[in-house]
């Protein structure tokens, strides 16, 4: 077993390195050799591009369709002639409103940066709205919108009760009998124009190249706060608060909790809105422009490039497949959604289970194929 | 007997860094967001009593740990600073397990040798027990950590890393290569190839001159590519205790202007210590209790990485990505259940770590009983649904849904709580069997 020369000590002792040092380097010959598929494996993915590619055409277009929303809104008040509103003005507000609502869905689920910094989803769709605060507030002269203590009774919960409580008629005739109520539904969409333009604009304004430029994965990282606010506002703003809450699937007594949908006053939009959201998220996944166009960097690209592996390939082909599955199964409801809840609950509880298995696909086996480590602190035992 | 300078250098060398990892966690606010603001704290088994320290106590047991750091840079009462730092810095790191490293613990562990072993130098000559214990430590480390990436996920996969390298291919130079999956086979063999060989030839005077600057710029590139810490520039600094007598003379008197330069060596021997009979004892009994300590996983079957019973204070380093999303469900005694949102209770790094952890699982289950407990006044069992994934795997449930956690004690028995590693069931196939399962389980 001894190679070396016994009466030379230090030589003798040394040779056991050299010998596991040679083994070693044939061992790494041998994993090149059992690599048979080495050449489509070229992982093509650049932080910078993708960030900057969701930035151009995913998030400043939510934000922007958004902002003209609101303005489409504001405008659409103004060509109403206070006093002598009917139930035409009030349907084509309605139809404003519902494009308005749709857009949101985009713009919701970026909420760090600018948006976090306004509270934008708070001053905006915070709901169910307190239908009783916002006519409080109509006579309320010096009624200051975003203080935290008026968020339950603004935003598009609070124009949905507006506009939606009752028929288009007596929304109407409630209008003209009451100019403040008119100026108090012109004031809540005023405040709500401000602060998509305000969002708007801090991300044009500088935001955004600092965004693209922050490449690092720590927290705080660009995209450290993309992905976390990604599934965060899939969880809790989609899953849970569209779905999860009003059917009641997480309560000791499972009462579905028919008031708790989204936009319950307009009756038909709940399901649509939520539908909506679903195709904001495989958007933000394809990385693509709202009207679509899957040749741009997204994550979609990220997981493809790692290989036909179940992490990789066939983690992309599960994704897309649940996405259509989770999508059509939200069609399969009707509504009014608050009526279906409490009719239909069990079917709900399907529907929720297919919203769920995304979680479980982005939030740990999309997160881990990532391999992004967003570092909270030091690790250095995983 | 030996040379003490080898020992006064690892002393200076291994202060300074403390003081400076010290320094370090103060300055990127930790103290704030890993021990005064999270609502509920991890302790480690065993020291659940441990009272939780306010702002002033942990302000208090920093100070220990930069006075004990001190006493050991400048030598002065150096086993009693060493005491004082390591009951500082011990309880600090036991009060939670998500912050968990392992080199924290191997900095507890040299901080407990240098309260055993003093390095004086005014001594010369200590006994070669003193030096070799030190040596003995960095060799498990080093040894240890190579074991441990004998596995087939690192070798035949190499996972983790095939997942994590590309994440540097904007890095300038060697940036390119981490697209290639080869590099990462290239790095998982090299790396335990590494390990195994470190002791070896850092025992060995021949191969030591070359060996080390391997060393130094593997220790940099695992600084630069992952996020942890200080660990690399510890094993940098601690590992020229392997150095020769002369190099450690050498290397002092380059600091003229200081009173750093070690006593000639060719002096006669006129302080030279020996220790108690006691002291060797304990010396003895703990390097034993090291080298046995990181196998205690072997009285337990399925994957380690995925049970994880005795994973921690191994030496296992940068082998997992794992992670995993965690639903807790709260039972009443009617038997209907609600879903705990537990997001409220954690700071993300605690939430990270209860997703991959299964005695976190437990430990967060238990938090919950009480919470609901002194809440609401009821009764109630805990069960989890945790979707799992490790080195690539698909998601998989870790936990069994069906088992009340709250009921469960985090000991040296076996972990039957967690499912076996590649039992895959997919998340859907497991809500649509759910009911009927759960009714079988009862």
């Amino acid at each position: 077993m001894t190679i070396s020369n016994p009466g030379k000590k230090p030589t003798g002792r040394s040779m056991r390195p050299v010998g596991l040092f040679i083994s070693t380097l044939c061992l790494i010959l041998f994993a090149f050799g059992c690599n048979p598929d080495s050449d489509d494996e070229q992982i093509t993915f650049d932080r910078g591009p993708f960030l900057e590619n969701t930035v151009q055409a995913v998030i400043l277009p939510a934000y922007s369709n958004f902002a003209a929303q609101c303005e489409a809104l504001h405008n659409a008040t103004e060509e109403c002639i206070a006093g002598e509103i009917n139930d035409q003005d009030i349907a084509s507000l309605r139809e404003v409103l519902r494009l308005t609502y749709l857009s949101w869905q985009h713009a919701a689920l970026f909420d760090f940066g600018p948006a976090a910094d306004r509270a934008l989803s708070l001053t905006t769709n915070t709901y169910p709205t307190d239908t009783a605060e916002v006519i409080d507030e109509i006579s309320n002269a010096s009624w200051t919108p975003g203080l935290p203590a008026t968020l339950n009774s603004i935003g598009l919960p609070a124009l949905d009760y507006l506009l939606n409580h009752a028929p288009a008629e007596e929304v109407a005739d409630l209008m003209n009998s009451s100019p403040a109520r008119f100026d108090h539904f012109k004031r809540l969409i005023v405040f709500l124009e401000e602060e998509s333009n305000n969002v708007l604009s801090a991300w044009e304004n500088g935001f955004s190249s600092n965004f693209i430029s922050n490449t690092g994965t720590e927290e705080g990282s660009s995209i450290g706060m993309l992905l976390n606010s990604f599934n965060e506002a899939y969880e809790q703003g989609i899953r849970k608060q569209k779905l999860g809450l009003p059917n009641g699937i997480m309560t000791f007594s499972e009462t579905p909790q028919p008031q708790l949908v989204e936009a319950p006053f307009a009756e038909t939009w709940s399901i649509e809105l939520m539908h909506e959201a679903l195709i904001g998220c495989e958007n933000f996944y394809f990385g693509d422009r709202v009207q679509g166009d899957s040749q741009q960097i997204g994550l979609d690209d990220y997981l493809k490039s790692l290989g036909n592996f179940e992490y990789g390939l066939g983690l992309h082909n599960e994704i897309t497949g649940q996405l259509s599955t989770a999508k059509a199964a939200v069609l399969t409801m009707h509504d009014p959604l608050g009526q279906y809840v409490v009719e239909n609950q069990e079917a709900t509880y399907e529907v929720f289970a297919e919203l769920q298995a995304l979680v479980v696909l982005w939030k740990v086996d999309m997160m881990s194929s990532l391999g992004v480590l967003i570092t909270y602190q030091d690790n250095d035992n995983d | 007997m030996v040379s003490v300078a080898p020992l006064i250098t690892l002393r200076r060398f291994f202060a300074a860094l403390i003081l400076f990892s010290s320094i370090r966690f103060i300055g990127k606010g930790w103290i704030d967001t890993q021990i005064i603001s999270p609502i509920w704290l991890f302790p480690f088994d065993g020291f659940e009593w441990l009272p939780r320290p306010n702002l002033q106590a942990t302000i208090g047991l920093f100070a220990g740990m930069i006075v004990g750091g001190i006493s050991l840079l400048l030598g002065k009462v150096q086993r009693l600073g060493a005491l004082l730092f390591l009951f500082c810095f011990t309880y600090i790191e036991v009060l939670d397990k998500s912050n968990y490293l392992n080199h924290y613990y191997f900095i507890t562990v040299i901080a407990f040798l240098f309260v055993l072993i003093p390095a004086r130098s005014q001594q010369q000559k200590v006994p070669r027990l003193s030096l070799w214990s030190f040596k003995l430590i960095i060799a498990i480390v080093y040894f240890y950590a190579g074991l441990a990436k004998l596995n087939s996920d690192w070798l035949l996969n190499a996972q983790p890393l095939c997942l994590w390298l590309p994440q540097h291919s904007s890095l300038p130079l060697l940036g390119p290569l981490f697209k290639l999956k080869q590099t990462a086979f290239v790095f998982s063999w090299m790396g335990a190839a590494f390990d195994l060989l470190a002791p070896f030839a850092l025992f060995s005077n021949r191969w030591r001159p070359f060996f080390y600057p391997i060393l130094v710029v593997f220790h940099i590139l695992t600084w630069l590519l992952f996020p942890i810490g200080v660990f690399p520039w510890v094993m940098i600094a601690c590992t020229t205790v392997f150095f020769r007598d002369e190099w450690h003379q050498k290397f002092w008197k380059l600091w003229p202007w200081t009173s750093a330069h070690l006593p000639d060596a060719e002096q006669p021997a006129s302080h030279s210590s020996d220790w108690n009979l006691e002291t060797k004892t304990v010396l003895v009994v703990f390097l034993i209790f090291q080298m046995i300590f990181p196998w205690r996983h072997l009285t337990h079957e399925g994957s380690l990485f995925w049970h994880e019973y005795g994973y921690r204070f191994g030496w296992r380093v940068m082998l997992m990505e794992k992670s995993g999303y965690t639903t807790y469900f709260v039972e009443n005694s009617a038997g209907d259940r609600q879903v705990f949102p537990i997001e409220k209770f954690l700071t993300p790094n605690q939430l990270k770590m209860v997703g991959a952890k299964p005695d976190l699982v437990v430990q967060a289950a238990h938090l919950i009983r009480e919470h609901w407990k002194d809440k609401n006044n009821e009764k109630v069992k805990v069960h989890a649904e945790v979707w799992a994934t490790l080195n690539g795997r698909r998601s998989q449930l870790m936990i069994d849904p069906f088992v009340d956690l709250a009921s469960i004690q985090n000991d040296w028995s076996d972990r039957n709580y967690v499912l076996p590693l590649d039992s895959v069931v997919r998340p859907k196939q497991f809500w649509q069997l759910k009911d009927s399962l759960e009714h079988a389980h009862r």
